[in-house]
């Protein structure tokens, strides 16, 4: 009786939909995509295999294939807008191919991936803890962020003067720091023949880790944190549901910040506070909760030094940010509000992105786990995309498996 | 817009104290004017213009498990209705009012709309809190006809409808909307009357509804549902979503066939509905979401027999309703804001109705004594999710049967009481979801539940009382009351009650 009445029903459906017939219907495309290797400098290896991933844009659902061939092939994938993002790891070397937002509504809308292939930096985030917590009281706590620093590689490497720093957002509409050539455009509006694509640009303020250069050597194993605020958060008087970040090896601390009530704490070693935007600074340094591009780089010239840039979106002089050489980044991530929201960074420094459930939520990013050293250290997962290189935790912790810095007190 | 509704609210006022002689038992006088239930506002000229003016405050209370996810587990309802008729010269004149004020409780997966359960809102914002709602609405309806020489008559129905929601819990909206509704129409009547007609109608309206916390220290999370189990996480807060806007055209044409003579009212209906509304976020960034199309093929008849001492209606409505859901791949282009790069119908819901009910009224006068009504409805509802391909069906069967006594007491007053019982038998029901949500709330607590509602067997048992006395000749005052329970099956159970003055004039 139902497939009677269905059939029915379907029929008279088809007369009086008539008109909207033929428009708007669902479509697949099969896709066949060349991982181009061409430019590969001499000497660089072909990795064994390729992960590749489709992250459709306006759903968040993700698409991934494994392939030991130098190209991928897909099967009926909804037409949408996507981001594709090729990687591996091979011996010392991080690949990496990326296609934003390519708007698949064809069988040939993406029919090949350049590949990049860059050294692997052994300075890697290894756990992010940027949501913060809430009190019993169910009051937001917002000073226990911090960031723990891990050398994955095999050399011992000095971290004097490296620094973190959030960046622009890539992502924006109304951003855009490439005029008609290509280049920035600083401040006054005037061609700086920085081109665009060599630098990220930074929003706010920089913090560098002091040191004469010798000062703090980071072995294999071994990890640094960067607290924002280091102290015991766990204490009565401040957050019995937070972290003690006590022993934090780096603390960012400055005048404004002891004004409005922060302790400088003798055994934490405060950063250097850089601040060429002049940026205004804040009660306390929180990076955002939701969305931000967070990089860890190692200047090639003093930031303080930098030729100051604008955003140029419209052909308007907007803002004043600080540029670094993306060849000087050493990791970045992009931490978004939920899979629909689109990364800060260029995606040659963080092709994906990643997230916790929400805000206030004592959750933190962790890196994934893929190995052990011949010295017996993890080894984590490094592919420059977030979305495959970092996991949540539900309980942030600092040196999660990993040795304390040599210096550490 | 605000002239549309100033004009509105002067023409439903206005007819009040243009209302004339008393019209009899109002009750029983409804069931004859079958084109007053029809589109065509020009059957108003073509046939006996008997109206019985009324108006009647109401408060009504419903609670009990017996809900589903969007529903509230408590609502109670104030409303204020009234509705009158006059004649000015050959002009012939009809308006109606209602206002309705809801405060429920206990109602979750709904954080911005009036109503989730219209299918022009398929694409909403649901969170898993249980929350309270406040909801007032205004209705005005206004419908005028006209003789065109001696066959023809013309008409005009326009309606404004206004409503204001407000979610009480974070994440909590306001929703403010608006409705308005134009159709003309003609009728032919043949000499032997029998008359045939035309309406035509454009409707537009808009749904704003803000996202908003109480709280913006904490964020909270919610689902931009897609259907079916479908859904986009995102958040209410700072950065979450923004301002959503339901924008909706509609149009409408309808055919009517009717007979009328003093002992046999007929009239006959076919009516298309095309119901059109786009969602777009933020007006300032704004960014299209996606559209529903709601086709309606409605086919309604009326048939009413009157005899010395009985008034006997039969009354067979049957809907067809296909919704398609069409979703918007947008791309952010620098410079320029969000682009629709492609769009595809996703969802394709499938509804069909039927309900044929037969009242016997045994008559003394304008009024009557005795009623008795029985009735079979059937419904189907069959939606599918393209892909990733999910389904949500359900059938059932149900029936009715209703007894009324009217009671003289003296020559000014009369009371009723009536029963009434229900029974609905559920045919089979199916929800199957292959998405990567199987694990989420929404597929694994939602509609399952829903599901159990739709699947369950219920009876209802009911009983109403009133009372009215005649102030003066043409003009009577009364009190009425009802009371309903519903038990389910495996689902639950419900009471309602409503009580409320009424007056007839």
């Amino acid at each position: 009786m139902k497939k009677v009445i269905v059939s029915t029903l379907l029929a008279l459906a088809a007369l009086f939909l008539l008109p909207s017939c033929n428009k708007d219907v669902i479509r697949f495309f099969d896709l066949e995509i060349a991982l181009d290797e061409s430019d590969f400098a001499d000497g660089v290896p072909s990795p064994d295999s390729y992960t590749v991933t489709f992250t459709n844009t306006n759903t968040g659902e993700v698409t991934e294939f494994e392939t030991q061939t130098k190209s991928v092939s897909v099967d009926q994938l909804l037409e949408g807008v996507y981001d594709v993002v090729a990687t591996a790891r091979y011996s010392l070397y991080n690949y990496l191919g990326t296609a934003k937002a390519v708007v698949i509504s064809s069988s040939d809308a993406l029919t090949s991936l350049k590949i990049k292939a860059s050294k692997s930096s052994s300075l890697v985030f290894k756990e992010v803890f940027y949501s913060c917590s809430r009190t019993p009281s169910n009051a937001m706590y917002l000073k226990d962020n911090f960031f723990e620093v891990y050398n994955n590689g095999s050399e011992a490497v000095y971290v004097d003067g490296l620094c973190i720093a959030t960046t622009s957002n890539y992502s924006s509409s109304s951003i855009n720091f490439a005029d008609e050539n290509g280049y920035m455009v600083d401040t006054e509006g005037n061609a700086t023949y920085m081109k665009a694509d060599d630098y990220v640009v930074l929003n706010g303020i920089i913090w560098q880790i002091p040191g004469d250069g010798k000062t703090y050597l980071l072995n294999p194993g071994e990890s640094f944190v960067i607290a924002s605020y280091a102290t015991d958060h766990t204490a009565e008087d401040k957050n019995p549901n937070s972290i003690d970040l006590s022993s934090a090896e780096f603390e960012t601390v400055c005048d404004n910040y002891i004004t409005n009530g922060q302790v400088d704490n003798p055994d934490s070693d405060n950063m250097i506070l850089l601040n060429p935007a002049q940026a205004t600074i804040t009660k306390q340094y929180m990076p955002s909760v939701l969305n931000a591009g967070f990089i860890l780089f190692a200047p090639s010239a003093p930031v303080e030094n930098a030729t100051l840039v604008a955003n140029y979106a419209s052909g308007k002089v907007s803002g004043t940010y600080t540029p670094v050489l993306r060849s000087d980044v050493l990791d970045g991530i992009n931490w978004v509000k939920n899979s629909t929201a689109l990364g800060w960074l260029p995606e040659d420094i963080d092709a994906g992105k990643t997230f916790v459930s929400g805000t206030y939520v004592n959750e933190s990013i962790v890196r994934v786990k893929e190995g052990s050293s011949e010295a017996g250290d993890p080894v984590y997962k490094d592919t420059n995309n977030s979305a495959n290189d970092f996991e949540v935790s539900t309980k942030p912790e600092i040196r999660r498996d990993t040795k304390k810095a040599s210096w550490a007190k | 817009m605000g002239k549309i509704k100033k004009y509105t609210l002067s023409l439903a006022f206005g007819l009040v104290p243009l209302i004339v002689a008393a019209q009899g038992d109002a009750y029983l006088s409804s069931y004859r004017q079958t084109w007053l239930l029809s589109r065509n506002a020009a059957g108003l000229d073509a046939a006996p213009f008997e109206f019985a003016n009324t108006a009647q405050l109401l408060y009504s209370h419903q609670d009990g498990d017996y809900h589903l996810m969007q529903q509230p587990q408590t609502d109670s309802q104030f409303s204020f209705d009234t509705q009158g008729a006059a004649s000015i010269g050959k002009i012939r004149l009809w308006g109606s009012f209602e206002y309705d004020n809801h405060h429920s409780s206990g109602s979750r997966y709904n954080t911005l709309l009036y109503d989730p359960f219209d299918e022009n809102y398929i694409y909403n914002v649901a969170d898993t809190t249980s929350s309270d709602f406040n909801r007032q609405s205004y209705s005005m309806a206004f419908k005028a006809a006209a003789p065109l020489g001696r066959s023809l008559h013309l008409g005009l129905s326009m309606l404004y409808r206004d409503r204001i929601s407000a979610k009480q819990n974070d994440p909590r909206s306001e929703s403010v909307s608006y409705l308005v509704n134009l159709a003309p129409s003609i009728v032919y009547s043949f000499s032997s009357r029998s008359s045939l007609g035309l309406a035509l109608g454009y409707g537009h309206g808009l749904e704003r509804s803000v996202p908003t916390l109480s709280n913006s220290s904490q964020m909270q999370n919610v689902f931009v549902l897609k259907g079916l189990g479908n859904y986009v996480e995102d958040m209410v807060g700072s950065g979450g979503i923004n301002i959503m806007y339901y924008t909706t055209d509609r149009a409408e044409a309808s055919v009517q066939y009717s007979i009328d003579n003093a002992s046999l009212h007929f009239l006959s209906e076919a009516l298309y509905t095309l119901s059109h509304t786009a969602l777009r976020e933020d007006y300032s960034q704004p960014r299209d979401i996606g559209s529903s199309s709601v086709n309606d093929l409605q086919l309604n008849s009326y048939l009413v027999l009157e005899r010395e001492r009985s008034l006997h209606r039969l009354a067979l409505k049957a809907l067809l309703r296909i919704t398609e859901g069409t979703e918007f791949s947008t791309k952010q282009v620098t410079g320029v804001g969000w682009q629709v790069v492609s769009k595809a119908i996703m969802s394709r819901y499938n509804t069909l109705q039927a309900d044929l009910r037969y009242d016997c009224f045994l008559t003394e006068g304008d009024s009557y004594r005795w009623q008795f009504s029985s009735g079979l409805d059937y419904t189907l509802k069959d939606d599918e999710y393209l892909s990733p391909q999910s389904e949500f069906s359900y059938s059932a069967v149900g029936a009715q049967v209703q007894a009324r006594r009217q009671f003289l007491l003296g020559s000014s007053s009369l009371a009723w009481i009536g029963t009434s019982a229900r029974v609905r038998k559920a045919l089979g029901s199916l929800y199957s979801y292959s998405g990567v949500r199987s694990e989420s709330r929404v597929v694994k607590e939602w509609y399952p539940h829903d599901l159990s509602i739709y699947a369950s067997d219920y009876l209802t048992l009911a009983l109403d009382l009133g009372y009215s006395h005649t102030l003066k000749e043409g003009i009577s005052l009364g009190v009425k009351a009802s009371a309903k329970y519903l038990a389910s099956s495996s689902a639950g159970s419900r009471c309602f009650i409503d009580a409320g003055v009424f007056l007839e004039f």
